[in-house]
């Protein structure tokens, strides 16, 4: 007699957009790491930040549907060491919200590192409940709604692999027509999304992401393509689909928030000077303006929240982006190749069972593997020609 | 609305290798209104008709799936179920499209394709919880997060426990020890933890009259301490916006009985319940709340032959007496039952062994559904192979025999069996991976009176691995004991003791001796100048300058001085550079990853965060809860491994599995071991083989009954009774993994005509009767081996 063949549960795995995805499509060998084995990052600063300014946000939407405190909202960062206690701040305070939301943090091992991330935290997160929040709120139709859909994994070599679909995940919020036609036609997302869009039809959706991040480039240093820049725009348009599975109305854009552009950081002008000189963003300072004067004559070192007006900032932290079938095919196709990329992976993992023969490094942006914490075991960090043994790690 | 004829038949369609027996048709066509409770039976589709019992409500009944919610026992069963619900589902409702398009119904149509299957809920309970506790929470209040098991362990140690035991000792160890697994008073400060918090468990899951508990006589003193720590500690969990399991079922509970939590979240309209029969009291009132207020279908599958969890607090009696239990606390109609007995999973000859054996003790009946489910019945054809029987003399020759049997089927030839029928692995793609040795303990090394001494998983590693052939075992070592992780928190505990000193706080004798291992082991490596130790430019840098360089607080040409501030996880990352067996083996993975998940846990009560200072006194202190909050908590084994975390498992390598593991699973080729340990009738290993006392769980379970309303159900069968109905439920699941060929292994002193080894898995009754033992005529010399067993030995 012959035994049958151990079957795998037929699995529908889960991917993330931003978790998954876009993290393999970063270096597929950080990826096997940080999600395959979920080996956490031992300086969780990006993860601590994206997920405070969006506690933030959740929970000031939720106080301003429940108590509507009027804007501005004031902001009393409590010290570190009184985070458990609180100071009895008022409950709308955005230090008080973001006491919460560090609490909660921290106690999943996400903790800001340093004196400088946390005060920046909270100047980003006051500047986006007090810049943003007055416009944004009053649209949201729904919060933090989670979006989930399943496709097909284009196995078209039949290839052995553990599953057949897989189910996309991500959780955005959702503006919609009744909201934005009520609002003042001064509204930043109103004027945004008609400026993007020109006529809007009578019934729509819109949805809404924050990044916690500056304005990708839109093209890399080299002049080729920008990841994060495509990325989102995938990122975007998937979403898109996956709300019109549970929606009537038409979903005809999505908004980034880049929540960083609101109160920038020394690193973040430096590089948005070198991209306003290379021609390699879309939202520039016009010619005359202050904001150019300024930008051009800043040096490292010298002040940047008040460097560049409000109304310029806002224009660089809002990317609005068109959601139809076209570009929304495209996305799913760039996703669906990624994923079936990610199962062949598994696939050949559980066959030769060497994951560094199998997950190989493929970052190709410096910034990310100086970060990174395999890069002392690396054989192909960014930069480097041809991979190699690397050599032995120094202390710090 | 599909039609529920045109929904089965589209099913049918769908899944060309699958047509629904008349009891799983009988399971999907049950009405809705009418609660369902199905008793199935090991390899008869229970899941297969759960999901489809919810898809039905969701087509045929036209329940929005988001009012769908599934509960099962394991995060693995879970996705499990989702899976199935969505890789069933949506090309179900593709050809019910295709259905409504050929007949032109294009209303039907359309309500199909807006349809989303992926709203359908499908968890296990705790996640409910923690999900509904975002529900009920007030507006700018963040997300709640629910405690891990370790977190919680440490907190309660450390803010509530550690300063109270001391005072309460005396008191509290007598009492809290007789219900330790050993009945012995706790050994360490750490033993005392999880004694109490076992008892605490038992407080909360059985919806125990804390206030009679603890005024009742004897013990009431330490029955108010016990008490007065549990109180204490939800207060602090509450008081800093923190929950643990229990604790969020049980404000889930509160919420859902005062009115506060049912109104706030998606309506319940149709309830399912996988493996009911691991539910504990806690948990069936929240399902009874939910079922009450969503007045919606109700379906729970279990089988009762099959609970294995009572020492989690699973009480299998909530199953056995379901239907009354439900119809008398929730008002709603009474469930009617319907069983699922044909077996699709197991050959005739594997599927008649295990049916004789969870019939052959009479003991056993009172514990089982009434009436209990028929027979099992096989689907499949039989192939002539019997159930097999590989017993040697000592366990070296034991573990020779598996190995040889494992070659001798995975080669081209196929094992050659005395009936003369031949057992090999599948021509195409199959493996070793096809096979699992079942055991109770996987445990490769056990501690013997301070020693270790090699489990029979110990051998069988050592005789597969000379022969090349792999085996997967991630629960076979603790981590402290598994060698790459000794030297490696060796090697961390190395670069942070800058002074020799730094170990000499208040940890456990036994952490602090396997911490003092760790560190011999790791100066043992360094000697060895493992690679990397070469510079690009052939200069002479390897582990011994990075440990020393460490020690020294002399920084790299990274910092012109030592970082202020530097986290531990970096260190770990860091070192990996000299274990390639982390970055590429997937076992190692794990390890790996169990080590980290401890190190962020303790992140969050632990006063440094895991980061490492450079200035005094912090320098001493951060890395002082270094040894306090990793190393010794590794080393006290608080932390294990958890093979969930597995990515992939290896397809060429032998897994070594417990049975409890192994529950849900099915592999064409079984081993179990029914007694590799066995010697002699030893007093200590009976417990695994033949009571002669109950479990401490039992124990505890009757000591609470009197405060409980679940008590006097569950004591109506005595302690012993209960502690053997474990062990057959054990075997029974064991027995029932194997789909083509079930082989039992052990030492052959336990088929000795004259054994006194008695033991349930080789079907000993509890009243000392044997089924494989014939009686033979006075004068007539009695046979060597027993004269009635059904295996054919090898």
């Amino acid at each position: 007699m012959d035994l049958e063949t151990r079957s795998p549960h037929a699995m529908v795995p889960a991917y993330s957009l931003t978790g998954d995805l876009l993290s393999y499509l970063r270096c597929n060998r950080q990826y096997r790491y940080q999600n395959g084995s979920s080996l956490p990052p031992a300086r969780p600063v990006q993860l601590w930040f994206g997920e405070f300014i969006h506690g933030v946000m959740e929970a000031g939407f939720a106080l301003w549907r429940a108590q509507n405190p009027k804007f501005p909202w004031p902001c009393t960062m409590v010290a570190w060491d009184k985070r458990e206690q609180g100071m009895g701040l008022k409950g709308h305070d955005v230090g008080e919200i973001g006491r919460r939301v560090e609490l909660v943090l921290g106690r999943q091992g996400k903790i800001p590192r340093s004196k400088f991330l946390r005060e920046s935290a909270y100047a980003r997160a006051e500047a986006a409940i007090n810049q943003l929040g007055p416009a944004l709120f009053p649209l949201v139709a729904a919060a933090e709604e989670p979006l989930s859909g399943s496709r097909v994994i284009p196995n078209t070599t039949g290839d052995l692999l553990r599953a057949e679909r897989y189910e996309l995940t991500g959780i955005v919020d959702v503006l919609t027509d009744v909201e934005l036609t009520k609002c003042d036609p001064n509204n930043i997302f109103r004027k945004a999304l008609e400026s993007a869009l020109g006529k809007l039809p009578p019934k729509f959706e819109v949805i809404v992401d924050y990044k916690g991040a500056r304005r990708p480039p839109t093209k890399a240093k080299n002049g080729g393509p920008s990841g994060y820049w495509d990325q989102h725009f995938w990122q975007v348009e998937t979403y898109g689909w996956l709300r019109r599975t549970r929606t009537t109305l038409p979903v005809v854009a999505g908004v980034l928030l880049y929540i960083n552009e609101l109160a920038p950081s020394g690193g973040d002008i430096a590089e948005l000077k070198e991209e306003v000189r290379d021609g390699r963003t879309d939202v520039i300072p016009d010619a005359a303006s202050v904001d150019r004067r300024n930008l051009s004559r800043w040096e490292s070192g010298q002040d940047t929240l008040n460097l560049l007006s409000m109304e310029f900032r806002l224009r660089r932290a809002i990317r609005v982006i068109e959601i139809n079938d076209k570009n929304i095919n495209f996305a799913l196709g760039e996703f669906d190749k990624t994923v079936l990329d990610i199962e062949h992976h598994i696939a050949k993992e559980a066959k030769i069972v060497d994951i560094g023969k199998v997950w190989l490094p493929t970052c190709s942006e410096e910034e990310t593997c100086a970060a990174c914490d395999f890069a002392p075991t690396c054989s192909k960090p960014a930069g480097q020609k041809k991979p190699g043994d690397p050599p032995p790690p120094h202390a710090p | 609305m599909v039609k529920l004829k045109e929904f089965i038949a589209a099913f049918e369609a769908t899944q060309k290798n699958r047509s629904l027996n008349a009891n799983q048709r009988q399971c999907v066509e049950t009405a809705p209104t009418v609660p369902l409770m199905i008793v199935a039976g090991p390899g008869c589709g229970k899941t297969a008709v759960l999901v489809l019992r919810a898809l039905r409500h969701i087509l045929v009944d036209a329940i929005a799936p988001d009012e769908v919610l599934i509960t099962t026992f394991t995060k693995k069963a879970a996705k499990e179920i989702r899976s199935r619900l969505i890789s069933w589902g949506l090309p179900l409702v593709e050809e019910l499209r295709r259905r409504a398009v050929a007949q032109g119904d294009t209303k039907q149509d359309a309500w199909l394709a807006r349809l989303d299957l992926n709203l359908c809920k499908s968890g296990t309970l705790d996640s409910f919880c923690q999900e509904w506790l975002g529900a009920i929470r007030n507006p700018g209040e963040p997300q709640p997060i629910v405690l891990e098991e370790f977190a919680s362990k440490i907190l309660f140690a450390r803010r509530v426990f550690g300063t109270a035991y001391h005072a309460n000792k005396g008191l509290l160890d007598g009492y809290i020890g007789a219900f330790s697994p050993d009945g012995e008073p706790p050994h360490s400060q750490g033993d005392a933890v999880d004694d109490i918090k076992a008892i605490h468990d038992r407080l909360v899951q059985d919806l125990v009259n804390v206030g009679a508990y603890r005024k009742s006589k004897p013990d009431e003193h330490a029955k108010e301490a016990v008490a007065a720590h549990l109180e204490a500690f939800n207060a602090y969990l509450t008081g800093t916006s923190q929950f643990n399991f229990a604790l969020a079922a049980t404000h889930c509970l509160a919420h859902l009985q005062n009115g506060t939590l049912y109104p706030k979240i998606d309506p319940v309209t149709a309830l399912l319940i996988d493996e009911y029969h691991d539910t504990n009291p806690l948990q069936e009132a929240i399902y009874f709340e939910i079922a009450k207020q969503g007045k919606g279908a109700v379906t729970v599958v279990a089988d009762d032959d099959q609970s294995l969890y009572r020492f989690r607090g699973a009480t299998v009696e909530l199953f056995t007496n379901f239907q009354q239990r439900f119809f008398t606390i929730t008002g709603l109609p009474k469930p009617k039952i319907e069983y699922l007995f044909l077996n699709y999973r197991s050959t005739p000859e594997i599927v008649t062994f295990f049916n004789d054996f969870i019939a052959c003790d009479p003991a056993f009946t009172g514990a089982r559904v009434q009436p209990p489910k028929p027979p099992i019945s096989p689907n499949r054809s039989s192939a002539k192979i019997p159930v097999l029987g590989l017993f040697r003399d000592t366990k070296e020759n034991l573990a020779s025999a598996i190995a040889d049997v494992l070659q001798g089927v995975f080669s081209a030839k196929g094992l050659a069996l005395p009936n003369g029928q031949v057992l090999r692995g599948a021509p195409k793609d199959g493996g070793y991976g096809d096979a699992v040795f079942l055991a109770h303990s996987v445990q490769e090394w056990k501690s013997f009176w301070g020693k270790a001494n090699p489990g029979f998983p110990s051998f069988l590693r050592t005789e597969l691995d000379n022969r090349g052939i792999g085996i997967f075992n991630p629960r076979g070592q603790a981590l402290r004991d598994i060698d790459a992780v000794q030297r490696l928190l060796g090697l961390v505990a190395e670069c942070l003791d800058f002074t020799g000193t730094i170990g000499d706080i208040a940890i456990s004798m036994d952490a602090r001796g396997r911490i003092a291992t760790w560190r011999t082991l790791a100066q043992q490596f360094i000697l060895t100048n493992p690679p990397p130790n070469k510079t690009p430019d052939g200069k002479k840098r390897g582990l011994a300058e990075f440990v020393n360089a460490w020690r020294a607080g002399k920084p790299g040409p990274g910092f012109k001085t030592w970082p202020g501030e530097w986290p531990l996880l970096d260190l770990v990352y860091t070192l990996l550079a000299w274990f390639p067996m982390f970055q590429n083996d997937p076992e190692h993975q794990i390890y790996l990853e169990a080590i980290t998940r401890c190190l962020t846990q303790a992140a969050n009560v632990s006063a440094y965060g895991m980061s490492l200072y450079n200035d005094e006194p912090h320098k001493t202190r951060s890395r002082q809860a270094v040894w306090r909050d990793v190393l010794a908590p590794i080393a006290d084994r608080v932390i294990d491994v958890d093979e969930d975390m597995l990515l992939t498992v290896p397809r060429d390598r032998l897994n070594v599995m417990t049975i409890h593991q192994a529950k849900g699973l099915e592999f064409p080729l079984v081993f179990v071991d029914v007694g590799s340990e066995f010697t002699g009738n030893y007093e200590k290993q009976r417990f695994k083989r033949f009571p002669d006392k109950h479990s401490s769980v039992t124990a505890l379970e009757s000591h609470l009954a009197p405060y409980t309303t679940i008590g006097a159900l569950r004591v109506a069968r005595p302690d012993l009774d209960r502690t053997f109905d474990d062990l057959v439920r054990e075997y029974y699941v064991a027995y029932s993994r194997a789909q083509s060929a079930l082989v039992l292994c052990g030492l052959d002193r336990l088929l000795k005509y004259n054994t006194n080894i008695k033991n349930v898995a080789t079907f000993w009754r509890r009243d000392e009767s044997w089924a494989w033992r014939q009686s033979i005529p006075a004068g007539v010399k009695p046979p060597a081996t027993v004269n009635a067993h059904p295996l054919m030995e090898i």
